[in-house]
């Protein structure tokens, strides 16, 4: 742009001679001729950026960022602990907030088509609205849902009728989860689809929603309440969420970005006799933390072998180590999130009982504790998509530590209340 | 850390996991270090309160909402607040006295190294003399190089204002500098060569 709108304001017109001479490195003088008319007090104004540009970036030494971090770990909360009769379920989105979220950017529209028709007393489709996969009704749910999405695609609001039916499954999947229900593949399936649905119409405001119920979801997945074939399928679309999100969200600077920017500016810095520290020998991993997490345990803990794969579920190529039926391996590894940070957290290091224990020794006669599934036990096999309580193999490193120790703790118990106990 | 691997780890933090917390740590913990120190000109300090910051954060963390902000806008409204915390205990604020107080090297035969030293100082000073909002704009926009929006969503404020702001901003520092009697035009010159 050499010759600038005449109704530019001297506020634009810094602006982009700043931006000109910071991030496209043009000269001061290139940046001055552009424009004439303000060249005068331009001039000093940049300048005096030239200058403060150059102050040197001060940095923080290793060795007390390392030991600030050690200081901070040990005031951070323990994790909140799940009691092992406690049944994992997932996380509940609040409606009201959810609701309200999607009101603010959405078509009213089509809220008021929706709100009418179900609140206005609709009849059988009212009476819908609150059903979930496995009822009767809800075919009846989703065919008028699709009537809505046909309606709304005349309305051109798509993306807000996306985003909402998101928000529908997910909430569909929580309330069978909190019913203790198993989760049938078709559910899963419609999340999936209307998650890469919306997400591919939404705006900015609504991919930060989504990435919230990616986040819950996740949890999920921690909980084991995902079963293994959609937790691939769930990799892939956080995986490409997080690509296209990089794409269109605002870039900051990143960390490695500064330290590269600061070797440079350090070497004119203006302060080149101030002392030196070593700059942190540790920039953040810039791989996605949850995907090579989720992805290790996946390799590392399948199926239990009584599970048998249904010819429904599409097999996904990611979940190539997850669906073999080798039997359960006792140990998953620590997820990688761990191993990407400097400093191991030793209340995380927990010794479990492994299959070759015989864990009928550690537990005798306590129906109240919930074991893992025996592969060998001959007993009716589980369902395919077990209820969230049961679904073990994949249990949090958390849960597995107080299962041990308080199966263990209730074994020594019982030995010392019984007199006749060797 | 892109926004998306930002906002996992945050929920991650949220629920307790010390390592996501952590990781964020990592990230941000220079920034805040550096915004610190151009605000204090003074390293111990800086450090002490970089540690505040982030025992602050930790306990702040359960109550945090994204807001669709950068997690590090959030850790620079803490940082701001402990500045603040920090000159009302203090009862100290650099004074117009400081810059006055400061030889001023105008003739370029000087020892380069001591000119650098001197220009640094009376430079910092002279930030240090601008408000609040111009120090941050100054700080962030000039000295840490962050792009106009990028200030705009860190400070929690429009494009425009950010524009005004930076303008005002520089106006004053330089009039400062001017008044100093540093000609940064030579000393530019000098720097260069």
């Amino acid at each position: 742009m050499n010759t600038p709108a005449p109704t530019l304001s001297f506020d634009d017109t810094l602006n982009l001679s700043l931006q000109a001479l910071l991030h496209e490195r043009e000269s001061l003088e290139t940046c001055l001729e552009k424009y004439p008319q303000y060249a005068a007090e331009l001039k000093p104004l940049l300048q005096t950026v030239l200058l403060t540009q150059r102050l040197k970036k001060p940095v923080m030494s290793a060795a007390r960022v390392d030991a600030l971090q050690e200081r901070l770990m040990q005031a951070f909360p323990d994790a909140p602990v799940q009691h092992e009769t406690e049944t994992p379920t997932l996380p509940v989105r609040r409606p009201v907030m959810i609701f309200a979220a999607w009101m603010g950017r959405s078509a009213a529209i089509v809220a008021l088509i929706l709100l009418a028709t179900f609140g206005a007393g609709g009849g059988t489709v009212a009476a819908s609205a609150n059903s979930v996969p496995g009822e009767t009704l809800y075919t009846i749910k989703r065919a008028w849902e699709d009537l809505i999405l046909l309606f709304t695609s005349l309305i051109g609001r798509m993306d807000d009728m996306h985003l909402h039916l998101a928000h529908v499954r997910w909430e569909e999947l929580q309330t069978l989860s909190q019913r203790e229900q198993p989760i049938p593949d078709s559910a899963w399936q419609s999340f999936m689809q209307t998650f890469k649905a919306a997400y591919q119409q939404a705006d900015e405001n609504a991919q930060n929603d989504l990435i919230q119920v990616l986040a819950d979801v996740e949890v999920a997945v921690n909980q084991a309440a995902l079963p293994p074939t959609y937790r691939a399928d769930l990799i892939a679309i956080v995986d490409q969420t997080r690509r296209e999100t990089t794409d269109t969200l605002l870039t900051v600077q990143t960390p490695a970005a500064t330290q590269e920017a600061e070797t440079t500016q350090d070497a004119a810095a203006i302060e080149a006799v101030e002392s030196t520290e070593i700059p942190t020998s540790s920039p953040v991993p810039t791989e996605p933390l949850m995907i090579v997490s989720t992805v290790t345990e996946l390799v590392v803990t399948s199926a239990p072998p009584t599970r048998t794969p249904t010819p429904s579920r599409t097999p996904t190529p990611s979940l190539t180590p997850s669906s073999t039926s080798t039997p359960l391996t006792p140990l998953p590894s620590p997820p990688a999130t761990y191993t990407r940070l400097p400093l191991s957290i030793p209340s995380q290091v927990i010794v479990l009982p492994t299959q070759t224990q015989d864990s009928s020794s550690l537990v005798p006669n306590k129906p109240d504790v919930p074991l893992p599934p025996d592969p060998g036990s001959g007993e009716e096999d589980p369902p395919l998509v077990p209820p969230m309580g049961t679904f073990d193999p994949i249990i949090r490193p958390t849960m597995r530590a107080v299962y041990a120790t308080q199966t263990a703790l209730a074994n020594g118990a019982e030995q010392s209340a019984t007199p006749d106990s060797p | 850390m892109d926004r998306v691997e930002e906002q996992l780890l945050v929920a991650q933090a949220k629920r307790g996991e010390r390592e996501a917390f952590a990781a964020l740590y990592q990230a941000h913990v220079q920034a805040i270090f550096r915004y610190l120190v151009h605000r204090l000109n003074d390293r111990e300090i800086a450090d002490d309160l970089t540690g505040d910051v982030f025992v602050r954060a930790i306990e702040g963390l359960k109550d945090y909402t994204d807001t669709g902000r950068p997690f590090l806008a959030w850790l620079y409204r803490i940082a701001h607040a402990r500045l603040v915390d920090h000159y009302r205990r203090t009862s100290r604020r650099p004074t117009e006295a400081d810059v006055d107080d400061v030889p001023i090297p105008v003739e370029m035969d000087w020892d380069e190294r001591m000119l650098r030293q001197q220009a640094a100082t009376v430079l910092r000073t002279a930030i240090s003399q601008l408000t609040d909002e111009q120090q941050d704009v100054v700080i962030l926009r000039f000295v840490e190089g962050h792009r106009l929006e990028a200030v705009a969503q860190l400070l929690g404020k429009n494009a425009n204002a950010i524009k005004a702001l930076q303008h005002r901003a520089l106006k004053a520092l330089e009039a400062r500098l001017r008044r100093t009697g540093l000609d940064i035009e030579a000393l530019l010159a000098g720097l260069s060569s």
